[in-house]
């Protein structure tokens, strides 16, 4: 096999796993985050002669992700598929069980859906990718003010939409 | 909002996607992605066909035109004739080759065809744009930024000292925080066309290469182009010059690279001695030193602690807002702090509290740095702790 290609074979196979998982939370459906992987895969895969080299394919990959995906939104200016009523808010139960998690899980799905893609990009990055704020406005082409911004956004928005997440990420203010 | 509490939640949500393999089907989309562009490679020729009988089509771009020639007069020998473009008529205008021809203005050139070199392939494609006040009538790709255009007022200059003013312009595609930008000279040519002359200078659309932020122009031809180190923690400016030699632009005065900007962060870590507590537990503090041995300060330094089989962080102090949240909840748990900005050649101390709450002596665990922004040595960005538990 070309040498070139399995190189490409072995970054699609070790990294889409971890791709997924963000492109998942961008768009909140298996198909849209399969559909937005497989895209930014395939333009990593135009751009193999330089990018394996460099060391940066993920990052370029990632960027390319994040660009698809708000460009895509830009285009359809259609809800995502993953929106829709929010569950009904869960007891006051402060050690959630298995149900009122799932409960939460579906919550927390519905609120990002009611963001705008780099509100939801920005949460994804410092939350999940524990990206700083410097980076997550690397990958976005935006500045350092503008992540913050939109952060702050997000998570008023996230309060808003969802009050009982609200209750759950109140600011504890302890060590931990 | 409880960071922590989010990020925990959020890697719950994303547990429900579904591993799959999309190797082929990346590959299927490249290679359709590679069609897609070869059709748009033909329809541009078809395009410029056209262009040359005086039919009103936008211009397409064509990939496979780079790097740009010395001189293209070929490319765009007629404008496209439409009613806001200011050139003259190609046919009807045609003047003797000494003959002095009209200065460019600024109108034609901000209405003007223009051929740029290679770029970046992915989503500002070489080719040639056709241009309105200054922005670009197509955008190259149908996910291309939507800043594609010229930055600043044309220079109106004779910039090939021919004795006809030409035009130089800066202009700028922005799939990412850092611009693709490229500088490019245009001139009148003997059919009275407005044609791309060369290309004085371009940068790349991936960091560090740096940004053009500006250009000037002097009456002998020379144009300065002022670039941006856009490298980590790098924020210096360069005017660099450049000239045309008859067949291409070189540059002629300034430096060539910023100088590598040193960004160092090293992480150690003491040996630890937990305590017996009454509860049969043993506690004991961590102490943690983050330096920053590089030449800029680092503003949004984060650690993270990687923790034994058994052993919690009970308290952290030395970080922002002595806060810690779990970035991995393991095995083994993942502790991640941000710190404090770091000033070159200062350094910061953390310390951690842990509890063991295991049988026999805990295990050793792992502390790593990150600036945020790429190490030069990443050797060092990384301890390892020894916790000793003792009676007393």
């Amino acid at each position: 096999m070309d040498p070139l290609l399995s190189e490409f074979d072995s970054f699609v196979r070790t990294r889409t796993p971890a791709l997924l998982r963000s492109a998942y939370l961008l768009t909140g459906d298996q198909h849209l985050a399969e559909d937005l992987v497989q895209s930014a895969l395939a333009r990593t895969h135009r751009s193999w002669n330089r990018l394996h080299h460099s060391g940066n394919a993920e990052a370029y990959t990632r960027k390319t992700m994040y660009h698809l995906q708000v460009s895509w939104w830009r285009r359809r200016r259609v809800p995502e598929s993953m929106t829709g009523d929010l569950p009904e808010p869960r007891g006051g139960d402060s050690a959630p069980d298995h149900a009122s998690q799932t409960t939460l899980r579906l919550t927390l799905r519905a609120a990002l859906a009611k963001l705008s893609p780099k509100q939801r990009a920005v949460l994804v990055m410092r939350f999940f990718e524990d990206r700083t704020e410097v980076e997550a406005a690397e990958m976005l082409g935006v500045t350092v003010g503008t992540v913050k911004s939109q952060t702050s956004k997000a998570l008023a928005k996230l309060r808003t939409v969802a009050p009982e997440l609200a209750e759950l990420y109140v600011l504890e203010g302890s060590a931990r | 909002m409880n960071d922590q509490r989010l990020r925990l939640d959020l890697a719950e949500l994303a547990d429900e996607v579904t591993p799959v393999d999309l190797r082929d089907r990346a590959l299927r989309t490249s290679r359709r992605i590679g069609i897609q562009r070869a059709v748009a490679t033909s329809a541009a020729a078809l395009v410029l066909l056209g262009a040359a009988t005086g039919t009103a089509f936008a211009m397409m771009p064509d990939r496979r035109a780079d790097p740009l020639p010395a001189t293209t007069t070929s490319v765009t020998a007629t404008p496209t004739p439409t009613p806001d473009v200011t050139s003259p008529s190609p046919s009807s205008d045609v003047k003797p080759a000494d003959a002095p021809r009209a200065p460019l203005t600024v109108d034609e050139v901000r209405n003007a065809n223009i051929r740029l070199g290679t770029w970046n392939d992915d989503f500002c494609p070489g080719g040639t744009y056709r241009f309105k006040d200054g922005r670009s009538v197509y955008l190259p790709r149908e996910d291309s930024p939507g800043e594609f255009g010229m930055l600043g007022t044309p220079s109106i200059v004779d910039v090939d000292r021919d004795g006809d003013l030409d035009a130089v312009v800066l202009i700028t595609c922005s799939p990412f925080a850092t611009r693709a930008q490229q500088v490019v000279a245009l001139h009148r040519t003997e059919s009275g066309a407005v044609a791309t002359l060369g290309q004085v200078t371009i940068n790349g659309a991936y960091p560090a290469g740096g940004e053009l932020t500006e250009i000037q122009t002097a009456a002998d031809g020379t144009v300065r182009v002022r670039w941006r180190d856009t490298q980590p923690g790098g924020d210096a400016a360069q005017w660099r010059s450049y000239r045309w030699s008859g067949a291409g632009f070189h540059q002629t005065d300034g430096p060539r690279s910023f100088p590598k900007v040193s960004i160092d962060l090293k992480v150690a870590a003491g040996p630890t001695t937990l305590v017996k507590q009454a509860d049969n537990s043993y506690q004991g503090d961590l102490v943690v030193t983050v330096r920053n041995i590089g030449k800029v300060a680092i503003d949004q330094p984060s650690i993270r602690l990687t923790l034994p089989r058994s052993v919690s962080l009970t308290k952290v102090r030395g970080v922002l807002n002595n806060k810690a949240s779990v970035q991995d909840s393991g095995p083994p748990t993942v502790m991640l702090c941000v710190l404090p900005p770091i000033a070159p050649g200062k350094s910061l101390t953390i310390t951690y509290t842990l509890r063991f709450a295991g049988g026999g002596q805990p295990a050793s665990g792992v502390l790593d740095v990150s600036n945020g922004q790429g190490d030069n040595d990443e050797s060092n960005n990384q301890a390892k702790y020894a916790l000793t538990t003792v009676e007393s």
